[in-house]
């Protein structure tokens, strides 16, 4: 077989004349800017968009500002090194045509901008993020609350006080709590980014989190684990209130228990074993105890229905009660059925008054 | 059009019978040969990723609003499932593995690759493995627990038939992940035409051979995973049960084991694609030296990046902080390829054509996907961003980018010679502009869309995130994406019939694959070329004299065409001719096996476990129909002429024959499997507080120590066997290997033996699954061992003249196994049995 | 044009390709030990160090501490000693074999010697530097996990 040699410039197909060239690289470059300014445009409009219940650049505490403030200089860094390589492609490909081009120190640019830059700045984002985490780790934290991941819901205890509540996290501003974290089902991942990143939730070990918020406020966290048809209501929120007010929740909700002798107990809580409520949910001090589902102690105090689906309202609740379905389908609580009006009524009634 | 290579009508004619690829009715199904495989490969594997691009339009329109309703969560859950099961397992790799199957020997200068009949099986399980994924449709039994399937949601507990349809279609497609590493690697190693040594191989094949290593060890390690997994819920062994002793996180160490590497898999081809194309269009390469540096840094490294998915798993800080340290260099590996096409664009001014646009496309999306890599590998941000939007903006700009555009550029670039059509130029900006713009809108704003809050694979999400028109545009650019695809596939479809002849080599390219005329002929070359540089079309190619021909050819020319399929072998190194390898050509065989496996894997789906030893027998029969050695071949061999007028053998031996290395592929297989089962051995061990579990007493020694002793035994009669036949004793052969068998029996029976008496069901709890996996496993092992054996001896008995010739080759091969199972079984004896007494 | 005929000739005498080899200045366990030394180094070195982390860091052996360091953060530094001797030794061969074949003028760039130590070398650097890399976390966890 013959083989031919081939010089820089014999091969004449693909070669274009210079207009074409031009227009090619002119209609490149228009598009290209459009692209930029498309970009642009998208990252100033999601920039300034008000109020955030769950980013992670919006800190609200020590371990999520630490993160914050590592992502804008990883930012800077990399985006550097982004415009700094697209300049140099984009040098490279439309600087004029010459023979025997080559960037200055042919195989020492190769090693200097493919090895030893990318070296150099790697190490120091190893050693920040080495760094950053030892800063992370645990503080002496003064309060321990246990989280357990559920299909699709969090229960949520606090063994000091003898407190349980489900898909809400009640915490004292300004100081670190600890969180133990384990998963009654399948693996589950615990977040509230304006507080801290997130931990996996596992059945056969048990992590840990701290959380500290600095400012008082609500904040949204949610399941970022894949957990089945529901993941996506699985979400709850962290209520940071100031010591005092914490202090006074806990001797509060420590003290909850239905008032046997009220009427909406009397009414409400015979509905609540009859239509067979007990089977997953506890209430304490009453003959409820089992906790497959949430515990309803505290029910009526919370803000939301159905791990942050729905605002808990006494309509709301009804409606949740009736089919739970028809919001969240696919949870594992079933509809409530042949119940009448009156007892339903009750029931909520009866929920809306454990607080 | 100037004709490079002068044919000879004669001899063309006698090619294409000796190489014709079977058409109609049923001969279609015995096609072997590389190209038309490799061409089934890409046309099956890019409809699948038309179908995976369709069910994300799906999943954008319900993501349009928050709270919309159009799927229900469940449809929603089984979409993203599919999508990137889809993308993943049944369009990025088969793809490449086709593009390589059809390119390689066409760059090589070879006529086909190591193992045609290797080839269809590949496929056929392939194709069997996306029909059942998609079986699943008709069934209404979608899987459902995403492409990476963590235990426990995808134990039996909490899914359903869906994830069988899953794992058994997954164990088709890992098979043919597999048999394709086998078969780039030895093609390449084997088949490079006379004097392209390694410094000469195009960068492509560089990327090629790097993957096929990384194959063997990549999907091995899934297959053993799935099986285990499979294991769990057909079985209810306990491997993933946290409630009895299993590990829930033991899947994502070997998932991601094989799922890190995977993206490198179809990551590393992409770059080979993106340096051809630049070398073409700047007309040199600079920094050849780098790019192979780079690619071997990345297939080393990728391996060790597995535990940065599990940064949020609470593992010691310590240990993720070598990931991190890795992950974050294996960046040095991608930068210095692209400053290696910086430096060769450098001043070229590459003509502004689709292949150049995708890759410029290419190196855009893939710098801004790879500082965000560098961003998740920092351990407290990963934190924040994993499982988040952010993760699927990154990840999409890496495989989108990284091995979606360079495909893109590929097909351009490559289809001229695959269809013999050239592509329309105005159609491939269009395409490009669009998938280009389209893919930016949709997944530039994801990164905002995580920070913000919003996590992976919801179905909705709550107004309150103020992330609707975020999602909005997202959508929007989605549907841009796809009408850029459309375009291409529409293009194509019109090219096939309109498109400008394509002539041999359409873009003045360097590589061998544009001497041949476009479509390729089915023998490939008509000779094996003869290389002297890395350009050989270029320069440096040219032989003095004018007619440069190498062995194969010279004896083709002096003695009328070889009457058999073949092909010429080489030195791995320095590219020297070593021998002639025979090729065996259609055959019915590689699906018949292929249906064994999906008779066994379809029957377990359905409980029919009658049905499944059926399949079972059907696959190793045809097995062994297929590898038992055929003595008209070997007759025609041996009286073949060729040799002699080639002055190279055409029978061989070690590292000269494909066969050797076949084997020793296989060992590389097998020790991956054994080396992921003790992981989770001792993974399992590590975390439980008593060992062997509950109630289960420490193994008895006494027995097993005898047994695996005389399986150690085996090794030296083995060996003796050996000697005697290079030293040439018939009798001693004889003796020793009968001993090899014989021992070898005896401890298969007491095995066998030992597992009926094994006091506890595998259903216990995760030590006694491990029990009696590794005990079944080395009891398999050995029986495998012992039918080569007993085929090696019979095969002795008739010919133990042949000291030099197949039979040498047939006992080394042998020898290979029997060895490591010998080395294997010594090892499981001290995992099983010694480990629980001392660790 | 002389680029080729050398090509051409180094295997088509199979007499003389024997006697170039006899000759060639450097062996081929030296090139291929250049060329994986370096890789090898770092793959012993990853998954020693991951087994001892995350062994260490979960049995009881996490507290057993000498010279006020804990056993953990001294196996990694031992193993990181030990590693980087093979990794340069690899590097030391690769770069000394490259020189050699400089040298020799029978060798050009694209010649498969000359090529493995060439990419031998380089890639070795990177398996070092990764190797540094992932032991300087270790300074950061001297006393605990």
């Amino acid at each position: 077989m013959r083989l031919r040699i081939m010089p820089d410039t014999a091969d004449t197909r693909w070669v274009r004349t210079r207009t074409e060239r031009q227009r090619d690289r002119g209609n490149f470059r228009g598009v290209a800017w459009g692209v930029g300014f498309c970009v642009v445009l998208a990252l100033l409009m999601t920039g300034c968009q008000g109020d955030r219940v769950q980013s992670a650049l919006h800190p609200a505490g020590p371990a999520a500002q630490t993160i914050a403030t590592l992502w804008w200089v990883l930012l800077a860094v990399c985006g550097i090194y982004t415009v700094g390589t697209f300049a140099l492609f984009f040098y490279a490909i439309f600087r004029p045509k010459q023979e025997h081009a080559a960037p200055h120190g042919g195989n020492r640019f190769i090693l200097t901008g493919g090895v030893f830059l990318p070296f150099v700045v790697l190490l120091g984002l190893l050693l920040y993020s080495v760094q950053a985490t030892t800063q992370l780790q645990t503080p002496e934290a003064g309060l321990t609350i246990r989280v357990v991941g559920h299909r699709f819901w969090w229960e949520v205890e606090y063994p000091e006080y003898g407190i349980v509540n489900a898909n809400e996290l009640h915490i004292p501003v300004g100081e670190p709590v600890h969180l133990e974290l384990t998963s009654g089902d399948v693996i589950h991942s615990f977040w509230v980014p304006q507080l801290h990143g997130k931990m996996d939730m596992f059945p056969d070990l048990t992590t840990h989190l701290w959380l500290q918020a600095d400012k008082e406020g609500v904040y949204r966290g949610q399941c970022a684990e894949f957990c089945g048809v529901q993941h996506a209501r699985m979400a709850f929120h962290v209520f940071a209130k100031p010591p005092k007010e914490f202090a006074a929740w806990v001797a509060e909700k420590q003290q909850s228990r239905p008032d046997p002798d009220a009427e909406v107990f009397q009414r409400g809580h015979q509905v609540f074993m009859r239509h067979g409520c007990a089977a997953c949910h506890a209430i304490r001090d009453t003959e409820a105890v089992a906790r497959a589902g949430p515990d309803l102690t505290l029910m009526g105090s919370r803000r939301m229905l159905g791990a942050a689906t729905l605002i808990n309202t006494s309509e709301n609740m009804r409606d949740w009660l009736e089919d739970p379905n028809r919001f969240k389908p696919g949870v594992l609580m079933p509809p409530t059925e042949d119940i009448s009006e009156e007892e339903i009524e009750a029931l909520v009634d009866y929920m809306q008054s454990l607080k | 059009m100037d004709h490079i290579e002068q044919r000879d009508p004669e001899l063309h004619a006698a090619l294409e019978k000796t190489w014709y690829s079977p058409t109609g009715f049923p001969a279609w199904f015995s096609e072997v040969n590389n190209r038309p495989l490799g061409v089934r490969f890409m046309v099956t594997s890019f409809t699948f990723f038309l179908i995976g691009g369709m069910l994300t339009l799906l999943m954008r329109i319900q993501l349009f609003m928050p709270d919309n309703t159009f799927l229900s969560p469940q449809t929603f859950n089984q979409l993203f499932t599919m999508h990137g099961s889809t993308m993943m397992y049944l369009f990025a790799v088969p793809f490449l593995e086709g593009l390589a199957l059809y390119m390689l020997p066409q760059m090589l200068g070879s006529r086909d690759v190591a193992y045609p009949r290797l080839t269809a099986l590949g496929y056929w399980c392939y194709l069997f493995g996306g029909l059942i994924f998609y079986t699943s449709f008709l069934v209404g039994e979608v899987p459902d627990a995403g492409w990476f399937a963590y235990t426990p949601l995808s134990g039996r507990d909490y899914s359903g038939l869906g994830l069988d349809f899953w794992a058994l279609g997954l164990a088709l497609v890992e098979i043919a992940g597999i048999v394709a590493g086998v078969e780039i690697v030895v093609t390449v190693l084997k088949f490079r035409c006379p004097g392209m040594s390694l410094g000469r191989m195009p960068p492509f094949v560089w990327s090629m051979l790097v993957v096929g290593v990384m194959s063997l060890f990549a999907f091995t390690t899934l297959l053993i995973a799935t099986l285990l997994l499979e294991l769990d819920r057909a079985t209810g062994t306990q491997f993933f049960n946290p409630h009895r002793g299993g590990s829930s996180l033991l899947w994502q160490h070997l998932f991601w084991f094989f799922g890190h590497p995977e993206v490198y898999i179809i990551f590393l081809p992409a770059t080979g694609i993106v340096s051809a194309i630049v070398t073409t269009f700047s007309r040199r390469l600079l920094g050849y030296v780098f790019i192979v540096m780079g690619m071997i840094v990345m297939g080393f490294v990728s391996f060790g990046l597995w535990v940065h998915h599990m940064y949020t798993t609470g593992l010691p800080e310590l240990a993720m902080h070598f990931f991190a340290a890795a992950s974050l260099m294996v960046a040095i590996a991608s930068a210095v390829q692209i400053f290696a096409w910086i430096a060769t664009l450098w001043g070229r001014q590459p003509p502004l054509n689709a292949p150049i646009l995708f890759t410029i496309g290419f190196v855009v999306i893939f710098v801004l996907g790879g500082m965000t890599g560098v961003m998740v590998a920092v351990v407290p941000f990963d934190w924040q961003v994993h499982d988040t939007y952010f993760i699927v903006a990154h990840l999409h700009y890496v495989l989108i980018g990284g091995v979606v555009f360079p495909i893109m550029a590929g097909l351009y670039y490559w289809l001229p010679k695959i269809t013999g059509r050239m592509l329309n130029p105005k159609l491939g900006h269009l395409s490009f502009w669009l998938t280009f713009i389209g893919f930016n809108l949709t997944f530039f704003i994801m990164h905002v869309m995580g920070l913000f809050g919003m996590p992976r694979r919801v179905y909705t999400y709550a107004p309150e995130l103020g992330l609707e028109i975020h999602n909005q545009l997202a959508t929007v650019g989605t549907f841009m994406l796809s009408a850029g695809f459309l375009v291409f596939v529409w293009d194509f479809f019109r090219s096939l019939r309109h498109g400008e002849l394509a002539g041999r080599d359409p873009w003045g390219g360097d590589t061998l694959e544009w001497t041949t005329e476009s479509p390729p002929p089915t023998y490939g070359f008509y000779g094996a070329p003869i290389v002297g540089s890395r350009h050989p079309l270029w320069y440096g190619g040219s032989v003095p004299g004018g007619e440069a021909l190498a062995e194969l050819a010279v004896a083709e020319v002096r003695g009328g065409p070889i009457p058999f399929r073949a092909t010429l072998a080489t030195d791995t190194v320095t590219g020297k001719p070593l021998s002639i390898q025979y090729l065996p050509g259609p055959s019915y065989v590689p699906l018949y096996v292929a249906t064994g496996f999906v008779l066994g894997l379809v029957a377990i789906l359905m409980k029919l476990y009658l049905v499944a030893v059926a399949g079972a027998v059907v696959a190793v029969g045809g097995l062994i129909y297929w590898l038992y050695p055929r003595q008209e071949v070997l007759e025609m061999l041996r009286s073949s002429e060729v040799g002699r007028r080639a002055g190279l053998p055409i029978i061989t031996t070690g590292t000269r024959s494909t066969a050797w290395w076949g084997a020793v592929c296989l060992l590389i297989i097998l020790s991956t499997c054994l080396g992921a089962m003790l992981y989770a051995y001792f993974y399992i061990r590590l975390y439980s507080d008593q060992w062997p579990q509950g109630s289960i007493p420490a193994p008895e020694l006494a027995v097993p120590s005898v047994a695996f002793a005389l399986l150690v035994l085996t090794s030296g009669s083995f060996w003796w066997a050996n000697r005697s036949f290079r030293l040439g004793k018939p009798l001693a052969i004889q003796a020793g290997l009968t001993m090899t068998l014989v021992l070898g029996a005896i401890f298969l029976v007491t095995k066998s033996f030992l597992i009926s008496q094994i006091g506890f069901s595998h259903q216990e709890n995760a030590y006694a699954s491990l029990f009696y996996l590794f005990s079944c496993y080395v009891w398999l092992q050995v029986l495998v061992g012992l039918v080569l054996l007993a085929v090696v001896q019979i095969r002795v008995w008739q010919e133990h003249q042949d000291r030099e010739g197949f039979m040498k080759l047939h006992l080394q091969v042998t020898g290979l196994y029997w060895y490591f199972t010998v080395v294997a079984g010594a090892i499981v004896y001290a995992t099983l049995y010694l480990s629980p007494y001392v660790l | 044009m002389n680029e080729s005929m050398g090509s051409n000739n180094e295997w088509a005498d199979s007499a003389a390709s024997e006697a170039s080899k006899a000759i060639a200045p450097v062996s081929r366990f030296r090139l291929w030990f250049g060329l994986f030394g370096g890789a090898v180094a770092w793959t012993i070195h990853l998954l020693v160090a991951y087994a001892i982390a995350e062994f260490g860091c979960v049995s009881s052996f996490r507290d057993a501490r000498f010279l006020g360091i804990t056993g953990v953060a001294w196996g990694i530094l031992a193993l990181t000693v030990l590693t980087l001797i093979l990794a340069v030794g690899g590097l030391l061969i690769a770069r000394r074999s490259d020189r050699l074949l400089r040298e020799d003028i029978r060798q050009k760039e694209d010649d498969p010697e000359a090529f493995m130590a060439q990419v031998g070398w380089i890639t070795t650097v990177v398996f070092v530097a990764i190797i540094v890399a992932q032991t300087l976390p270790v300074l950061y966890y001297l006393r605990s996990c």
